[in-house]
């Protein structure tokens, strides 16, 4: 009903015009002279019939109000569902919500709050009023995020322990997209985010903010290879005093087994130390409560060079293991020209003028004379070959080019996920893996800003409108043919002939 | 401005040639004097000796005083050459063209005095009227005329009453009732339009088809310009269908009365054929 209130004003200035135009036409209705003895007898005619010749003879007035009605509901909304009266509780069921000792996580909190919304809602307005439990998770088969309701497990199980334990088994506890709230919106009068997360509070959805568990982790900051050492090298940042406890070989099929100390190396740093393996593969390491897969890469392929000004730059570029192509890796190639941002290739072309500089996402910052070429990736000019850290951007391409399976997209629907630590491992039966998925930086440091979740517009109710609209303008255009097509019938000539009266023959 | 339709002396001239008095009614036709009917024409039939039946007034008052005897003068009747018009004056027919009402009754009457036929115009409304306007000769046509433009039409009307009323004055025997008959159709009594004795009735029903004044899914206020009532009518396909029909059925009614001529007119219709027909009907 509030609803309904709401569009009335819209409906009331929509329909403005179209009683105007009734009134116009009202009063611009044709007025004759004529003996009301002559007007045929309508007395016999049914309330019914009366009713339908009304409709058809105000059937576009009808039409036009029946538009502004919709048009102003959907102004204010409509169609929306029936106004609902129960409640949700969310939980979150991302990785960090897991953090801690079993019983003292953030999670075991959630499933406490929702246990306790679940059975006052249902003690004070029996089992239509309860509060609606979901789960807000990650899917490892669909590789999507996913929001299932909870409410038949928790009226199964009836205990908050219970449910955390049920949710320990069956959730991903990888990463989740608040967005998906949106969905319960429409649904339900309230909506309860139970979370760690700094989500931000909307008239529509509560939030119940825990206590995130402290910051402990360990999470790779970058890897590549070595060409000096001829070793893969991964850097870890190291928080909260997380140390390595121990470091792990995950095998194709995600089983692992202990690191022997000749397979790595490892080197503290500032900011927390480095692992350097001899050749490419997944590992992974563990630190207090939690384990983190993580891929070394292989070594890039050798640069290729097609034409003679790419011959030049290639032989200059170090290491000569870019030059000797002992790598694994796919090649890089470099042309003379050949178009631009081509994958695997860089194309270079001599420049006079260097009035730009180099693009700073491929010089990692760096400002670099070049001129421009709209047929060539890097224009290089006199100042560009002077410069040393013009080889940054074949660095880059190079290390691009390695043989990676963390920064895989594309995953084959027959990939069967593994779990691995805190991340899922895809791979096909009885192949190398094709993908490793691991949760988020923010699953383990805390991110202040805030999530913003907003709500979803009604894009099908939209499409209903536009569907019922057309439908009720076509209604109109057919009517008003048809009124066209009858007046013509109407006026055909000889309708009041003279004399049309039989003569009498007496 | 002339009410005689372009066509009319035409017309007059094909009925010329024929012989209008050879088929008047023995009464009327008879070549002995003593079997014409007498009348109140100037033109004397006999003289005879007063009788009982006779009225008073009729004795020859100059004869009683040479003879001391009473005597009667007996003249013969002109009335039956003459062609009475009650024309509606009512304000209903003013829903129709006023001219073409005005051309059609000049028309007939310089027609019927043109072939040698006299003609006396009365108008009616609720009744009929007092004075009626007579013209024996086409010299007088231009009186009948300005007559004709004078016609106002208002108040109620009743064809039935008037035509009654006529039956009681007028003594022609030929006579053309021009109406739209809206009341008489209502009230079912056409049966009270009779046909005078050995005479015709010519019935000039006369409006404009209300279907041609209203469009299929519309509706429109009446007026009725007698009572001044005002509805509102919805217009559609089976309106027209059922006005129609009512219309027909009244045709038929007033077509099959004796010896009576019966057309419908409106103000498009070409008038001539209906002309040409109540010509024929007259020399028939």
């Amino acid at each position: 009903m509030p609803d309904v209130l709401a569009a009335l004003g819209p409906i009331a200035a929509l329909l403005l015009p179209v009683v105007g135009l009734m009134f116009v036409a009202l009063r611009l209705r044709r007025r004759l002279a004529y003996p009301h003895e002559l007007l045929p007898v309508r007395n016999d005619r049914s309330p019914a019939a009366a009713l339908f010749q009304l409709i058809r003879l105000y059937l576009d007035t009808v039409i036009d109000a029946a538009c502004a009605i919709l048009i102003g509901l959907a102004l204010t909304g409509w169609p929306h569902a029936a106004m609902p009266h129960r409640d949700a509780v969310v939980i979150d069921t991302s990785l960090s919500m897991a953090a801690g000792m079993r019983g003292a996580r953030p999670l075991d909190e959630a499933t406490r709050i929702a246990a306790t919304m679940f059975a006052v809602g249902r003690a004070v307005g029996g089992a239509d009023r309860r509060a609606d439990v979901y789960v807000l998770g990650w899917d490892p088969v669909t590789r999507e995020p996913a929001l299932e309701s909870k409410s038949r497990l928790l009226d199964e199980k009836g205990d908050p322990v219970a449910l955390a334990m049920a949710l320990d088994g069956s959730e991903s506890f990888m990463s989740v997209s608040y967005d998906m709230l949106a969905d319960l919106q429409r649904r339900y009068r309230s909506v309860t985010l139970v979370t760690d997360a700094a989500v931000a509070e909307t008239p529509w959805l509560h939030v119940r903010r825990l206590q995130a568990a402290p910051e402990r982790y360990l999470y790779v900051a970058s890897s590549g290879w070595d060409d000096m050492d001829n070793r893969s090298v991964v850097r870890f940042v190291s928080s909260g005093g997380a140390g390595l406890i121990a470091l792990w070989h995950v095998f194709d099929d995600g089983s692992m087994a202990r690191a022997k100390p000749e397979d790595y190396r490892i080197e503290s740093s500032d900011s927390g130390f480095s692992l350097s393996f001899g050749q490419a593969g997944i590992w992974a390491v563990q630190w207090q409560g939690h384990m983190l897969p993580f891929e070394a890469p292989g070594a890039p392929g050798a640069y290729r060079a097609d034409g003679k000004f790419a011959s030049t730059i290639a032989a200059a570029l170090y290491p000569p293991a870019a030059r000797s192509g002992d790598g694994r890796g796919v090649s890089v190639t470099i042309r003379d020209a050949g178009g631009r941002a081509r994958r695997g290739s860089l194309s270079v072309v001599r420049a006079e003028r260097e009035d730009w500089v180099l693009d700073p996402a491929c010089t990692l910052g760096a400002a670099i004379a070049a001129g421009f070429d709209r047929h060539a990736d890097l224009a290089l000019g006199p100042a560009a070959l002077a410069s040393p850290q013009t080889a940054l951007p074949f660095w880059l391409a190079r290390a691009a080019s390695a043989r990676r399976i963390a920064g895989s997209t594309m995953v084959p629907r027959q990939a069967t996920a593994v779990r691995v630590g805190d991340g899922f491992l895809y791979a096909r039966q009885g192949q190398a893996p094709v993908a490793l998925i691991v949760p988020p930086l923010t699953e383990y440091a805390h991110d202040q800003r805030p999530i913003v979740v907003q709500p979803k517009r009604g894009g099908d109710a939209r499409l209903l409108l536009a569907v019922v609209l057309a439908l009720l303008y076509g209604a109109k255009l057919l009517a008003a043919r048809y009124a066209a097509a009858t007046r013509r019938r109407a006026v055909r000539p000889g309708r009041a002939s003279p004399g049309s009266a039989p003569q009498n023959q007496a | 401005m002339t009410f005689v339709d372009p066509e009319c002396p035409a017309i007059v001239s094909a009925f010329s040639r024929r012989d209008l008095r050879a088929r008047l009614p023995d009464s009327i036709a008879a070549k002995d004097p003593m079997y014409r009917r007498s009348g109140s024409s100037f033109n004397l039939k006999s003289i005879r000796e007063y009788q009982p039946f006779d009225d008073p007034r009729a004795i020859d008052w100059r004869l009683f005083g040479r003879s001391e005897r009473t005597y009667v003068k007996e003249f013969f009747d002109e009335a039956d050459d003459e062609l009475a018009f009650l024309v509606d004056a009512s304000a209903s027919m003013s829903c129709a063209p006023i001219e073409a009402m005005r051309t059609f009754i000049g028309s007939m009457a310089f027609m019927a005095l043109s072939l040698g036929l006299g003609v006396r115009i009365w108008t009616y409304a609720d009744g009929l009227s007092a004075r009626p306007v007579s013209a024996r000769s086409r010299s007088q046509f231009g009186m009948l005329e300005r007559f004709i433009g004078s016609i106002v039409c208002t108040g109620r009307s009743d064809t039935i009453r008037s035509y009654a009323q006529w039956r009681s004055r007028g003594r022609q025997r030929r006579v053309v009732l021009f109406s739209d008959l809206h009341e008489v159709e209502v009230s079912a009594h056409s049966a009270g339009l009779r046909a005078p004795a050995s005479g015709s009735l010519f019935i000039i029903r006369y409006l404009t088809p209300l279907p041609s004044l209203a469009q299929h899914g519309t509706e429109f206020e009446v007026r009725d310009p007698e009572s001044g009532a005002v509805t509102v009518m919805p217009w559609d396909a089976p309106d027209d269908a059922r006005w129609t029909s009512r219309q027909a059925d009244f045709d038929a009614r007033l077509s099959a009365l004796p010896r009576t001529f019966y057309r419908s007119l409106d103000g498009a219709s070409a008038r001539a054929p209906v002309y040409w027909d109540m010509l024929e009907r007259l020399y028939a």
